[in-house]
């Protein structure tokens, strides 16, 4: 059961029809001043356990400890997030969408119905993580974990997967079709109860059960 | 406004429940069942159903609609006067109207058909099972999904980017996503342009 996200105005600059961020009456883009915003950011941040409709889309966002937070709603479209700690956080309908997460941990996290969608998804630790239901189509992914993750009724439509590790997944009516992928580890999963497709002509040729035991 | 999510573990399918901040009415969108863990969020949040929306009526929505109207006095919004012994305000075509305070758009899926409707409030876009992320219609024949993908390719021409589509089948997804992901909604853009968005 999750609740959806309020729409929230415009930036405060003339003319830009972006949504303001959080702890701001501005735009990412048209931040005066973007480290002042930041310490406001992080001081509300320090103070609170829920968020609620927060929007830090395209924000650029490094080593932001969200750990432990319940994320309810949330936008983070188009954010820069590096290195940083979303461990046991709570996703609710939260949107990811053309995010790039480069060096980040989702450690036994809870992500439910959440978008992050054209989300670029380099070296980060999904571990232990409850990822039912989640739009992952037109990811790319490289050299990160969903070990012992849940991802049934996911989607990986168009993804991009590269040494990747599925160890102990449930895959169970995970889609991933047209999905391109190199090096991935399905050990103690269910690929079987996933469903691959792969057009003729796609890079790699249609799909084999068999390559995904390399 | 408010809005939560119920999955059906029985259908595995999707139903959205829509209400003020605070207590009053409320509608929902595609109910399948009304289930204990979905009575609770209704009674929790000091709700009171005052419309059924459907897109799609179907047998499996149809019997979780009989125990609503038991326990509320609801209205039914579809494209048919008449679903089994209740009545309802049909829709047939492109309208728009204000149930339970919230101000919505239904939208038939023509030319494919009129008795299938999406739905539109705020940012938000009900696509009940026609579309789904990266998919349309996937268990229809091919005839008809051709005519479903152009139906949705008119119906969201105008709309923004930000819309965030709530499918009754699967994960969410956002206007972009689709118009970038979806192959079946891009099949136009991919014959004119050559290749794939």
């Amino acid at each position: 059961m999750t609740e959806a996200m309020p729409e929230n105005g415009c930036c405060a600059t003339p003319r830009c029809e972006r949504m303001p961020l959080s702890e701001s009456e501005h735009c990412y883009q048209h931040l005066p001043d973007e480290q002042a915003w930041r310490r406001r950011l992080e001081a509300v941040l320090s103070q609170l356990r829920e968020l609620d409709g927060y929007n830090l889309s395209g924000a650029g966002l490094s080593k932001l400890d969200l750990s432990g937070k319940r994320l309810h709603q949330c936008r983070f479209s188009g954010a820069v997030l590096s290195d940083c700690n979303l461990d046991h956080t709570r996703w609710l309908l939260c949107l990811f969408d053309d995010a790039r997460l480069t060096g980040c941990t989702v450690r036994e996290a809870v992500v439910h119905a959440s978008i992050i969608a054209g989300a670029e998804i380099i070296d980060t630790d999904f571990t232990g993580s409850d990822l039912v239901q989640s739009n992952f189509n037109g990811t790319y992914v490289a050299h990160s974990s969903f070990a012992d993750c849940d991802l049934a009724r996911s989607r990986f439509i168009a993804a991009r997967l590269e040494h990747t590790s599925f160890v102990n997944c449930n895959l169970k009516d995970v889609l991933l079709i047209d999905t391109a992928y190199t090096d991935l580890d399905f050990r103690l999963s269910n690929p079987e109860d996933a469903r691959f497709e792969r057009s003729n002509d796609a890079p790699g040729g249609p799909f084999r059960h068999e390559n995904l035991y390399p | 406004m408010k809005i939560f999510i119920h999955n059906s573990p029985r259908e595995r399918t999707n139903s959205y429940v829509i209400g003020p901040d605070g207590p009053g009415d409320a509608l929902i969108i595609d109910p399948v069942e009304l289930d204990v863990p979905l009575l609770n969020l209704i009674e929790n949040n000091r709700y009171y159903l005052r419309a059924v929306l459907l897109t799609t009526p179907r047998p499996q929505t149809v019997e979780g609609l009989r125990t609503i109207k038991r326990v509320y006095d609801a209205e039914v919004f579809s494209s048919y006067p008449r679903i089994m012994e209740f009545s309802g305000k049909s829709l047939e075509r492109r309208q728009k109207l204000s149930v339970s305070g919230l101000e919505l758009e239904a939208i038939p899926l023509e030319p494919y058909s009129r008795f299938t409707l999406v739905f539109c409030i705020a940012h938000l876009f009900f696509s009940g099972t026609m579309l789904s992320a990266g998919l349309i219609a996937e268990h229809q024949p091919e005839a008809e999904r051709l005519l479903i993908a152009e139906a949705f390719r008119q119906i969201v021409a105008p709309l923004p980017d930000t819309m965030v589509v709530l499918p009754a089948v699967g994960p969410p997804s956002t206007l972009a996503a689709e118009r970038r992901f979806n192959h079946e909604l891009n099949a136009d853009r991919e014959a004119q342009t050559g290749e794939p968005e």
